[in-house]
């Protein structure tokens, strides 16, 4: 580094203090204005001003200070060039590379469903979170990942923390990988129910990835650019013409749908999907999804700062007393589990272990790209919980709360709602519904469709007035269901790979990745996976989010708890004792929250929240004779799976405590020098590379 | 326009549109002689490698 003058010194330092200033009045703006509604900018200037504080200090001290990222270290990129998989990426492709690959539907829905306490839980979470928590994770597995050769994370805890925790890990990767993609298939199948206009515009995009993977495969092989541009121009005549189809008589009953028969399509979409060569479906669509991924972040970006909306939600909701109708539970855990992703997302630490570390020209870029792409992500869910509080508090509850709760006659629902102090009429619903071009707005859960509103909202306010708010929401509703579409895609296909390694463990012929069956049986089992708890969530009576996303939100965690006990492992080993907060605190912290909710999902008395209470209601229920005959078998199908549920967060729960004590056991035997700490990093070897 | 070209180019580049020109580059200078797959074998094995592995998170 060159020394600064003195005068830029002091400019400098001038204006870190008026970031600082920035960040705080924003805070103290957001933290005191409790009685009126407050400007949308405020939360987005506190945001960017605790990101650049984050970025430039914090991420500082741990590039500089706890890891010591050195850039005469040649990467694996440089050390294994093959020009393949080890390519030295200019840094800024390299970012737009990763956060497209971090950037899922996590980060919209869960700030949209933690706004039912207000926005200031969820908003201060994801900040905090972030730059604590995720943006450490994703930036010391990056750092592990590029000293390993480009390791994946489960070859790193095998390696670092024993086979116990290595196994564990691939397990708890594999179950939590279902998990999430039957909750995200949910939210698709909760957004298109009953709603020609979307089911047609997505449904249109199958055949659109096809012929882009046929132009792609034998007309211009590697244009992915034009191909994309292609397909976008043709998806969004698909949301135009959704429009006419929606209001023909004879069209619209084709493309409308009740929840059960779009889960089972969605079921067997994603099969066929993952066994199909990749090109044809997966690839094309992953462009397209890509490509309009990062087009409509950047657009919501500047829609909110063109409108700059007030938000109509207040900072904390009566729900944080723990009845909320969206999720049951308290702020501690619920809040937490629910923002999952947007905060700290143990998903990332698989792509921080995967192809960014082999793709990575120097160490010291791992600070912009693990770190900053992470803040970029936590940016996107701010945006979310804007958009989502834009909405009148009454509206909002209205298209989030399930049938199960409010009713579904209009007038006792809105009735029910504007009794908890969110004012809401049938006209007004009536109007909104009329506005976005659907049958209904009531009990739209998931997030998906208000989260399309909310969107729809600052787009018309920004481009075309209420005459496009149709159009937007079904634009919204696309590039959501498209992403999570591609996501059960490519889940599938890796969640097959992941088994059939995991199997091969118990009988060798099972993890030949080119042995039919073996292909077979493993997709099989993977879809049949995510399918059934999807299938479950459909038939919920409380409508399947409030039971799938906290399981998720608790899976996800869980992972991330997991990378973060093998980054504590790995700076152990480094002799960084003195730093190894860095990694614990986040760590304790996942563990007190997702130990907390995992034990009250199972045991918590209110059946609402715990699994096994609302079994056991539903029971007494039959026994004592309250439910109909014909609804016994169905009844005795939702009591099986609140039991299964219980099982499955306890057995997660477990697997995390095995891979914690196995890690506590490798700490202590180093710490009391009964163990020496070999750290198993690829060899040293001088960069021929000049510094950029 | 110039800049906007190059952030055209640069989605190209985070996109993959450079891989096979540069896998040739690298073929050519490193391992001289050896037989370069064609362009239609390079995206199809490519592929087939991507989404074997996390490449989509939540």
């Amino acid at each position: 580094m060159k020394p600064a003058s003195n005068g830029r010194r002091l400019a400098k330092v001038a204006l870190w203090v008026i970031v600082s200033l920035g960040g705080a009045i924003s805070l103290g703006a957001i933290a005191l204005n409790r009685k009126e509604p407050i400007n949308a900018m405020w939360l987005i200037v506190a945001a960017v001003c605790i990101y650049l504080i984050g970025y430039r200090f914090y991420s500082r001290f741990i590039a500089l200070r706890v890891m010591e990222l050195d850039d005469r270290r040649a990467t694996p990129a440089e050390r294994l060039e093959d020009g393949r998989d080890f390519v030295p990426t200019n840094k800024w492709v390299l970012f737009g590379h990763h956060f497209a690959a971090i950037a899922g539907p996590g980060p919209l829905v869960g700030p949209t469903l933690a706004a039912q306490l207000g926005y200031l839980p969820g908003t201060l979470w994801l900040l905090v979170g972030a730059v604590l928590g995720g943006c450490v994770q994703d930036f010391v597995i990056l750092f592990a990942s590029i000293r390993r050769d480009g390791k994946s994370l489960g070859q790193i805890a095998k390696e670092e923390v024993g086979s116990v925790a290595g196994f564990s890990a691939l397990f708890a990767v594999i179950s939590i990988l279902v998990i999430m993609l039957a909750v995200v298939a949910l939210v698709v199948t909760n957004a298109l129910k009953a709603s020609p206009w979307g089911t047609f515009t997505l449904a249109m995009t199958i055949p659109i990835a096809l012929l882009m993977g046929v132009y792609l495969r034998f007309f211009r092989p590697g244009k992915v650019l034009e191909t994309s541009l292609m397909g976008l121009s043709l998806v969004l005549a698909a949301v135009v013409g959704g429009q006419y189809i929606a209001q023909s008589p004879t069209l619209a009953p084709l493309f409308t749908f009740d929840a059960r028969h779009l889960a089972l399509m969605i079921i067997a979409y994603g099969f066929a999907a993952s066994v199909l060569p990749v090109w044809l479906l997966l690839a094309p669509r992953d462009y397209l999804s890509t490509f309009i991924k990062l087009g409509t972040i950047l657009l919501l970006a500047l829609g909110i700062l063109a409108v700059r909306p007030m938000l109509a939600m207040p900072a904390l909701s009566r729900f944080i007393d723990g009845s909320g109708p969206v999720f049951a539970g308290k702020i501690f855990p619920f809040a937490f589990i629910t923002i999952a992703c947007g905060a700290v997302s143990g998903f990332h630490s698989l792509i921080s272990s995967g192809t960014t570390p082999k793709m990575i020209t120097k160490e010291s870029q791992a600070r912009m790209i693990g770190y900053g792409s992470m803040l970029m992500e936590s940016f996107v869910g701010i945006m979310a919980m804007i958009a989502a509080c834009v909405l009148q508090p009454g509206i909002y509850f209205a298209i989030n709360s399930p049938a199960a709760i409010v009713g579904t006659n209009p007038a006792a629902a809105t009735a029910t709602i504007s009794s908890w102090g969110y004012a809401v009429t049938p006209e007004d619903m009536q109007q909104l519904t009329s506005l976005v071009g659907e049958q209904t707005m009531f009990a739209r859960t998931g997030g998906a469709p208000s989260l399309a509103v909310g969107m729809a909202h600052i787009f018309a306010s920004t481009l075309g007035g209420h005459q496009l708010m149709a159009l937007w929401y079904h634009f919204a509703i696309m590039f959501e269901a498209l992403f999570i579409l591609t996501l059960l895609d490519a889940g599938s296909r890796v969640g097959r790979f992941m088994l059939q390694d995991l199997l091969g463990h118990f009988w060798k012929p099972l993890g030949r990745t080119s042995w039919y069956p073996s292909v077979f049986l493993s997709g099989v089992l993977i879809v049949a996976g995510w399918g059934y708890f999807l299938y479950q969530g459909v038939m919920d009576p409380l409508g399947g989010i409030n039971s799938l996303w906290p399981l998720f939100g608790i899976a996800n965690q869980l992972l991330a708890t997991v990378a973060l006990c093998v980054a504590t492992s790995i700076l152990i080993k480094m002799k960084k004792i003195r730093y190894v907060w860095v990694t614990l605190v986040p760590m304790i912290w996942l563990v007190l929250a997702t130990q907390t909710a995992a034990y009250q999902k199972m045991f918590h008395p209110d059946p609402r929240i715990g699994f096994l209470a609302e079994a056991n209601r539903l029971s007494d229920s039959i026994a004592s004779g309250r439910i109909p005959l014909d609804k016994i078998a169905a009844t005795e199908r939702v009591i099986f799976n609140n039991r299964l549920d219980a099982v499955v967060t306890g057995l997660l729960a477990l697997l995390v405590l095995v891979i914690l004590v196995d890690s506590a056991r490798e700490w202590i035997a180093i710490l009391s020098r009964r163990k020496l700490p070999v750290l198993r990093e690829a060899e040293y070897v001088v960069s021929a590379m000049a510094e950029d | 326009m110039k800049i906007l070209m190059r952030w055209w180019k640069a989605l190209g580049q985070v996109m993959g549109e450079g891989d096979y020109a540069r896998y040739c580059e690298h073929m050519r200078t490193r391992h001289p002689g050896v037989r370069v797959p064609t362009q239609k074998e390079f995206y199809l094995s490519r592929l087939n490698e991507r989404y074997s592995r996390p490449s989509r998170c939540c």
